[in-house]
């Protein structure tokens, strides 16, 4: 499907795309930005890789993205359990690792990213795969 | 403020209740789509939106910030919207391939037995 | 002990991105099965513990209450969702045996520890937006769960559904919108103290937004054509857990936000509550009454048993909504039981119509025994559970003065007898003329009739011994309905 004009320009793209979703998610706490927005640019970049060059159907095979979706609920899940010893569920822990503070909400919204790529590309490349072009 | 977008909300239901009563599947969908754009707008109204507050304030200023609550209830209100919205889209494909028509009329008849 | 509020929903999403994982895996079997009774035992202490303490309050992340999320666990909700957690465990074993590779590789046991996520979601709550939240969850797993399969007749059924469902949320969540509007807060005992101030105009409109919307979601009279379009197309555990949880749970919501929310102003919603439970009811069971596929006539069943549900929450004193706790746990546990038996008339009898199955009774007597326990159970005959449901409903119905509406209460109990004993005698007791109900016997499985002894024995129970449950849902009732104690316990810090 895709002419040599888009051929060309997705190369850069969805490179580009894909470093600005990984920005979008990190700043995401303290800026806007976030999980979901990070989730549906990562996989606008994996759409348009399914469909400039016709992989919708290895992705779906291989890449399997509803069991991504799946592994980034089990992530929000673990999120929740990590502050039970000393609080209740999704209590924020946060620990300092050299000048970077990471934490529970993080690894909750690493959460949110994994599923909403999952469930994007998979309808995108579901879709993709069995329309017929007429 | 507050008037408008109630207003323009009221105008999205009335414009998605008549899409949704059409007789062709893929206006009903759109129809929801319109509607849920609505109901969103409206919760979004009911947060109180104002000119010039800040989302963020610094610590210890006393600003009035923009409220957070309604920003997050509509965030979740348009991902629960866009999969519904995925779903049926998906229905109709299928009842596409294996009813091919998509009038209402035709897909609820009864199998005459 | 108030970290127990969530370990039910916990388990569930646990469970859910389990099978998932290990879709069409014959490994999951077992998990799945220890995942259940893990359901069914947390969701008891859970029972156990607020029935104990009064109310149990999880503030989920530590965040102060009212500014986050809490989850709030009073009696009624605890003993729905414990019973809702037995049903679990019995369609799950069912499901085990009737389920094909097919479904189960689609991810069908994934979306059936969803549905039961988003109802024990719902039920054990305590933030009015995160109610609409979980109500999603459980609608589209049964979106899931009904579609699944993708031949003709199972869109023919999801279509209606899913769309009138659509507009059902759509009504919810205009109506918690203009709920916050109009109080600022999204906690239910927090609104609870703001809509005193309120007047009478704005628990009018929320109130009926929320009956529009709930009520098309558990099938009250002018909104219920989607069941008996649905609920006869996919195999039958997915027909009898659908039964069982997801109208029950949209009955249960309705009394909580009535109970809470709009206690103040109920004189508006009475007479109409009372009223469209009568024709749901009534509607219900003339649907039942002419049909012969015993399927669609438990699903017009379904309709004409949530009027009686509806009629009680009209009615609005300790004694109905008590009558009516009582009501919805019998309900959930002998509408269920039905659709499996009548999965296993099909599998014995050769086929789902009354007409072509007949005399089982003379090969099984076993399933003739346990589908007599449930169906005059759910007539409501002495010494059974309905009994003392229906009971407490007319009784309540008398004392407000109801008598008009009572009566058509006891009509519908009697057309109800009507339909049961057609399909026992149709069904149970006359001379086998299918070829199948003459020839050798089948076979007993075990995953399907463990289920369903289970369901009866524990019907049978609450019928003989109906105290427990009796006091159990008194204090329920008497929770929801002095929402000033519910306000002060929350509000006022006590864990």
């Amino acid at each position: 499907m895709g002419t040599l004009i888009i051929k060309v320009a997705s190369k850069y793209l969805i490179a580009i795309i894909l470093l600005y979703s990984l920005f979008m998610f990190f700043r995401g706490h303290n800026y806007p930005g976030g999980g979901f927005i990070g989730g549906l640019a990562a996989a606008t970049a994996w759409s348009m890789y399914g469909i400039v060059y016709k992989a919708s159907g290895i992705i779906q095979e291989r890449l399997e993205p509803s069991k991504i979706s799946a592994f980034g609920l089990l992530v929000i899940l673990i999120s929740g359990v990590v502050g039970l010893g000393s609080h209740t569920f999704f209590k924020g822990v946060w620990f300092k690792v050299g000048p970077v503070k990471l934490g529970t909400p993080l690894l909750f919204d690493a959460g949110v990213y994994l599923v909403v790529f999952g469930a994007v590309v998979n309808i995108v490349s579901y879709f993709e795969e069995s329309f017929k072009w007429k | 403020m507050e008037v408008m977008l109630t207003l323009v909300s009221g105008i999205l239901f009335a414009c998605g209740v008549f899409c949704l009563l059409d007789g062709h599947f893929i206006k009903v969908v759109f129809g929801s789509i319109i509607l849920s754009n609505a109901v969103n707008l409206l919760f979004f109204a009911m947060g109180r939106v104002d000119r010039d507050t800040p989302a963020f304030i610094g610590r210890g200023e006393v600003l009035q910030a923009a409220n957070p609550l309604s920003s997050a209830a509509v965030l979740t209100s348009i991902v629960i919207g866009f999969s519904l919205t995925a779903f049926i889209i998906a229905l109709m494909f299928r009842a596409h391939e294996q009813l091919s028509s998509l009038e209402v009329n035709e897909v609820v008849k009864e199998e005459s037995k | 002990m108030s970290v127990l509020c969530a370990i039910p929903l916990f388990l569930s999403l646990c469970m859910s991105v389990l099978a998932f994982l290990l879709k069409g895996d014959k490994r999951f079997e077992k998990i799945g099965l220890l995942g259940f009774a893990g359901l069914v035992v947390s969701s008891g202490a859970l029972l156990y513990y607020s029935a104990m303490n009064g109310l149990l309050i999880l503030e989920i992340g530590g965040w102060r209450m009212p500014y986050g999320i809490s989850m709030q666990v009073d009696v009624f909700s605890a003993t729905i969702n414990f019973f809702i957690s037995i049903l679990g465990l019995c369609a799950y074993m069912f499901s085990l045996d009737e389920i094909k590779e097919k479904r189960s590789r689609a991810g069908y046991y994934s979306a059936m520890f969803t549905l039961f996520a988003g109802a024990n979601g719902v039920l054990l709550t305590g933030d009015l937006f995160n109610m609409y939240v979980w109500v999603e969850v459980l609608v589209v797993s049964s979106f899931l769960l009904l579609s699944m399969g993708q031949n003709k007749k199972q869109i023919k059924g999801a279509l209606p559904y899913v769309l009138l469902n659509f507009l059902g949320s759509m009504f919810i969540l205009s109506s918690i919108g203009l709920i916050y509007g109009l109080t600022g807060a999204l906690n239910f005992a927090q609104i609870s103290l703001l809509m005193d101030g309120l007047g009478i105009g704005p628990s009018a409109t929320f109130g009926a937004l929320f009956l529009a919307g709930f009520g098309i979601k558990c099938a009250i009279f002018p909104l219920f054509f989607w069941l008996p379009e649905s609920y006869h197309r996919p195999p039958a555990a997915v027909s009898a857990f659908f039964a069982g949880v997801v109208t029950k749970v949209g009955v249960c919501a309705l009394f909580k936000v009535y109970g809470l929310l709009f206690y103040k102003h109920m004189e508006v919603f009475q007479g109409a509550l009372i009223w469209i439970g009568v024709f749901t009811m009534v509607s219900g069971v003339i649907g039942a009454v002419a049909l012969y596929d015993v399927r669609r006539v438990l699903s017009y069943h379904i309709i004409s048993q949530i009027g009686y549900m509806i009629f009680g929450l009209g009615l609005f004193g300790a004694k109905a909504w008590a009558a009516s706790i009582f009501f919805i746990v019998h309900n959930i546990l002998a509408k269920s039981n039905l659709f499996f038996i009548g999965a296993e008339m099909n599998r014995l009898g050769g086929s789902y119509n009354l007409q072509k199955t007949r005399g089982l009774y003379n090969f099984y007597p076993l399933i003739s025994l346990l589908f007599f326990i449930s169906a005059f159970s759910l007539t409501g005959i002495p010494p059974f559970s309905g009994f003392w449901g229906k009971l407490g409903l007319v009784e309540a119905g008398f004392e407000a003065n109801e008598y008009l509406a009572s009566s058509f209460a006891l009509l519908v109990g009697l057309l109800t007898t009507y339909s049961m004993v057609k399909i026992w005698i149709l069904g149970f007791w006359e001379t086998p003329k299918s070829e199948k109900c003459r020839g050798p016997k089948n076979k007993y499985q075990m995953k399907r009739i463990v289920p369903i002894f289970i369901l009866s024995m524990l019907s049978l129970y609450i019928g003989l011994w109906p105290e427990m449950l009796l006091s159990l849902s008194k204090q329920g009732s008497e929770q929801l309905l002095r929402p000033k104690l519910y306000q002060e316990q929350i509000l006022g810090g006590v864990r």
